[in-house]
């Protein structure tokens, strides 16, 4: 059973295929008249540029960019997958991305879902490894596991109920989001909230994205037993107040809808999708 | 004669192979140079981007936050497009073909072949037996360039450019209904439209980048209507998704507006003073009541009513428009029979209300406003009017008597080529052999010219048949203007050096310029020299550069024209004070009937045959089937079919079947999908030879634009029972199938 199919497909029938409609209420952004600073010409004056700007978005916040979190908006997911070529250019990851898109099924429509690493208050990974490789920092970020301690185990990989964890049989190494902080910890956004067209990765604070916004911040989800607090948040367009998955009804990527005969995948889920259902890179 | 020997060698020469990291692989330690803001390669969003120099190469990017019109955002392509600037497939000395191989050759000798082979050609039968043939992925300084050099450098009459097969529909639309050529809105307007009509634009995929509008109008409350005959995922993300029969545009539109003048939603006051010729349109709208649409369109009464009332109720409102409706023998029909419904609730000229059309290429708003299209002058300046053609020349400094005459479109140039009347040919930044219609003819084309010459820097499809292929430069190595779909004018900065002995476009043509003895004409030694010429060249046209200077697109990220004086801002907006630019300042209504397309479906080709994109393959793919990344996602093209459809035939899903229409067949595996119209099948156009879905289309034109019909041809799908499986899991990696299956 692989539970971060079932997480993925379950978050899929909350949102619906359809979009969350409400009444107009307006704000208006105009980016034309956005006064933008002058062009950067080195990378660290870029980061410097944007830390400013953090520094006087949070004013009177305690913290700066350690509050800031990411938000998973499906509805918005275009499937384009700039967010998976765009995590490999971040320099800790040798070109390895960690973040998927699946589509939820390309027989019955376009949609898809990114998937990150949504940095569990008490993460599950850690919990099970036996070698105390997997910390998490100050902020809450759940790191990659260190490379001295890394047992090659795959617990894990196994464990973690969202399917984020990848083993990385080259480096022997557990690898996973850790939410850009190569990036973060300089106060510029993850790779991926970067550069995602949409909005469907936000990276942002609380008070900052989810009042503009028509969808439901979420950050529990309920796996069979377990219940997992999570940093990061799902927007969805619901009232629910936690996302449930039982697991039943979703076996072995084959969907069982309402007592209906099984529908098989289409072959260009597998086609994409391939490399983020197995385990490894 | 210029045709294909040794494919085998030239594959394995100049690929596509498939290259997926940075020069010297991804490493953590690098120490970067520079940072050079510049701006994406590929769609007309031209998203800023920031490009890593290390060591003179180009190792990654970095979001350029600070642009305003992406900040910071980019699509797949965008993303790895850097992988293409050090690729191994890159052409880097000029290559000249003996015996059927291509060989490299020192630049004097490769220029000096090509001006003599010029003069022997047009002393023999003329000087309009050279064709022609530029891009708008150019920078405007090329494009301004090439048509320069295409009437003064060479004196033919022959020469056109690619926006034909893009935006030439929309242009010609826009030119009639309101007396110039250009999106009307801003995209910082699409937020505060209460409604929003995308008819024929599949954005999230072709333009991903536009979906922060889109997205931001929505968190606004806005609603979207979308006209496609396949649940994109733009459609999936719309409220009203009108799923219509290729080709039926017209109906729908007039359908719409028949619901907006019956419910009274109409501006009367608007049209009694700003626009011409509505009583005959409205004599022709009121003949489409939805059910007469719904039956042509196949797109139920009830949805064409809605989304009517929808857009007709809205204070605020816009509509926009791409390919969909623009590819299509009534693609200025279909263009008018949109605007038509903007004239009349008069939603033009405001905050929120306006109308633009999406452009395809990089620069395809600056690629269609400086002399490069067939009848058309600097300035968007027609070649036809004696004053504007005074104007230009005064500029160049060329006797009137010299600048040819308006020329033909690109698909009547083959035709001519196949005529024997056009013998040689100057190509850049094309690959028709993917991209035109009908590739088998476009094949005998290229087959009968007498001489062929190919600016490039990668191998293409078309290159192959070449006699002389110079190598081009990318877009990070040299320097220039791009125009995006809101016709801002942006800056494309230098980042690295080209590679080898390959050299930027206008270098190029100027050296062909001066061996053919018509060098005082291209005097220029800069893109900044290049780009003050045009600027005069320019000046008092529609299309007004005069006052934007590098340094003010620099100050104010990008000026939009027209901008008549160095102290003038820029025209965000156009027609804020309701005036239009035809001579009395109205605009125009067009009376549309309903034609359809060239082929409809019938017996024995029961299927309707549209063509498109997918998200991580540009154009004709020269570039980005290079990149692994885009290649891994989609390394083949499918056939989408209805699962109804399907069933009847017995075929599976990722079955290879064979599509056949009047024209050519291909084989194509099958996806099976809810989400296209059951008499409808789709396939991305992106590949060439046996993979290209434009051996099938329709070259037939559209009478005003030359635009082929790409979206609407009669098909049929033959099960062929073949056990190929398409490209799946790891097979996907380190394979192009146009490398591995070309290469047998």
């Amino acid at each position: 059973m692989d539970f971060g199919l079932v997480f993925r497909f379950w978050t899929f029938l909350l949102c619906g295929f359809a979009t969350l409609r409400d009444p107009p209420s307006r704000s208006k952004p105009d980016a034309i008249n956005d006064a933008v600073p002058a062009k950067s010409q080195s990378r660290k004056e870029e980061t410097a540029k944007t830390n400013k700007r953090a520094k006087k978005r949070t004013t009177n916040q305690e913290g700066l960019t350690m509050k800031e979190t990411m938000f998973i908006d499906p509805q918005r997911c275009i499937g384009c997958r700039s967010c998976v070529a765009a995590c490999r250019e971040c320099d800790t990851h040798k070109g390895y991305s960690m973040i998927f898109v699946d589509y939820i099924d390309r027989s019955e429509t376009t949609a898809t879902m990114p998937t990150v690493c949504m940095h569990c208050n008490e993460p599950t990974c850690a919990l099970v490894c036996p070698a105390d490789a997997i910390k998490q920092n100050e902020d809450g970020i759940v790191m990659s596991a260190l490379k001295p301690r890394c047992l090659d185990c795959r617990n894990c990989v196994n464990a973690c109920p969202f399917g984020v964890p990848k083993y990385n049989s080259e480096m022997h190494l557990q690898m996973k989001c850790d939410m850009c902080y190569d990036r973060t910890s300089e106060g510029l956004k993850p790779m991926c909230a970067s550069v995602c067209p949409t909005g469907a990765i936000t990276f942002g604070k609380y008070e900052d994205v989810v009042p503009t916004r028509r969808t439901k911040p979420v950050n529990a989800h309920v796996f069979g037993n377990q219940r997992v607090e999570t940093r990061v948040y799902l927007m969805l367009p619901t009232d629910a107040d936690e996302v449930t998955v039982d697991g039943c009804g979703v076996f072995e990527g084959r969907v069982i809808a309402d007592g209906s005969p099984a529908t098989e995948e289409s072959w260009i889920d597998t086609q994409v999708e391939e490399s983020d259902k197995s385990n490894e890179f | 004669m210029s045709k294909v020997e040794n494919l085998d060698n030239i594959i394995e020469r100049f690929g596509p192979h498939l290259h997926d990291a940075p020069d010297g692989g991804w490493r953590g330690d690098r120490v970067i140079d520079r940072v050079v803001p510049t701006h994406c390669p590929y769609c007309a969003v031209q998203c800023g981007m920031n490009l890593l120099v290390e060591k003179g190469k180009l190792v990654g990017f970095e979001p350029r936050y600070d642009f305003p019109v992406n900040e910071g955002r980019l699509c797949p392509k965008g993303v790895t497009a850097y992988l293409q600037t050090h690729h191994p497939d890159r052409l880097l000395h000029p290559l000249i073909k003996r015996n059927g191989l291509f060989e490299e050759a020192s630049w004097d000798e490769a220029l000096d072949l090509i001006a003599s082979k010029f003069k022997e050609l047009q002393e023999k039968y003329g000087n309009d037996s050279i064709g022609v043939y530029s891009g708008s992925s150019l920078t405007t300084e090329k494009t301004y360039v090439m048509g320069k050099f295409a009437r003064a450098g060479l004196g033919t009459r022959y020469i056109d450019y690619n926006g034909r097969l893009c935006m030439v529909s929309a242009a010609a639309g826009n030119n009639k209904a309101f007396g110039v050529d250009r999106a009307a809105n801003p995209w910082a307007d699409i937020p505060l439209a209460e409604v929003l009509m995308i008819a024929g634009s599949n954005c999230a995929e072709t333009f991903p980048v536009l979906n922060k509008f889109l997205w931001q109008q929505r968190d606004n409350g806005g609603t979207w209507i979308v006209i496609d005959p396949r649940e994109t995922a733009t459609a999936r993300q719309g409220d009203l998704h009108l799923q219509l029969k290729p080709g039926t545009d017209v109906a729908v539109a007039n359908g719409m507006l028949n619901v907006i003048l019956r419910e009274g939603l109409i501006d009367e006051e608007f049209i009694a003073n700003h626009a011409n010729d509505w009583d005959a349109t409205r004599a022709v709208v009121e003949k489409y009541t939805p059910d007469v649409a719904s039956k042509i369109s196949g797109v139920p009464a009830e949805k064409i009513e809605a989304a009517g009332l929808l857009y007709g109720r809205a204070k605020t409102g816009m509509i926009m428009h791409a390919r969909g409706i623009e590819h299509h023998t009534n693609g200025v029909d279909n263009v008018l029979s949109y605007i038509n419904i903007v004239l009349a609730t008069g939603k033009i000229g405001e905050p929120g209300r306006g109308y633009g059309t999406i452009t395809g290429q990089g620069n395809g708003q600056g690629g269609r406003e400086h002399g490069q299209k067939a009848d058309q002058l600097p300035g968007q300046r027609s070649i036809n009017n004696p004053e504007h053609r005074k104007h230009v020349c005064e500029v160049w400094g060329l006797p009137e008597d010299e600048l040819p005459q308006a020329g033909v479109s690109v698909v009547e140039m083959f035709d001519l080529m196949r005529e024997g009347k056009i013998k040689g040919f100057l190509s850049l930044c094309n690959n028709g052999m993917v991209s035109l219609p009908d590739t088998n003819r476009i094949r005998e084309s290229l087959e009968g010219l007498e001489f062929n010459v190919n600016i490039d820097f990668f191998m293409s499809e078309s290159s192959r048949f070449a006699d002389v292929v110079l190598p081009g430069t990318t877009w990070a190595e040299d320097e220039g203007v791009t125009a995006n779909s809101e016709a801002r004018v942006v800056k494309i900065n230098k980042a690295v050096d080209p590679p080898g002995e390959a050299k930027t476009d206008w270098w190029i043509v100027k050296e062909i310029a001066h061996r053919m003895g018509r060098g005082k004409y291209f005097q220029f030694n800069t893109p900044r020299e290049i780009f003050d010429e045009l600027r005069v060249a320019s000046r008092g046209g529609n299309a007004d550069y005069y006052g934007i200077t590098y340094e003010k697109i620099d100050r104010q990220y990008g000026v939009m024209w027209p901008c008549p004086t160095e102290d003038h801002p820029g025209t965000p907006r156009m027609f804020e004070d309701k005036r239009f630019y035809h001579p009395d300042g109205k605009a125009k209504f067009h009376a549309i009937e309903y034609k359809g397309p060239a082929e409809v479906p019938d017996d024995e080709y029961p299927l309707a045959l549209t063509t498109g994109r997918v998200v991580y393959q540009y154009l004709s793919g020269n570039q980005t089937r290079r990149v692994g990344f885009l290649v891994q996602q989609c390394p083949e093209p499918y056939v989408e079919i209805h699962p109804e459809t399907a069933r009847r035939m017995d075929i599976r899903d990722g079955e290879r079947v064979k599509v056949v229409s009047r024209r050519g067949e291909g084989v194509f595996p099958a996806l099976v999908v809810k989400t296209i119209r059951p008499d409808t099948i789709f396939i991305p156009y992106h590949w060439g030879d046996q993979l290209a879905a434009n051996q099938l289309t329709n070259p037939k034109l559209d009478p005003t634009s030359k635009i082929p019909e790409y979206k609407a041809c009669a098909a049929r799908i033959e099960k062929i029972h073949s056990r190929e499986l398409p490209i799946l899991g790891k097979g996907r990696k380190g394979t192009s199938l146009s490398e591995t299956r070309q290469g047998k």
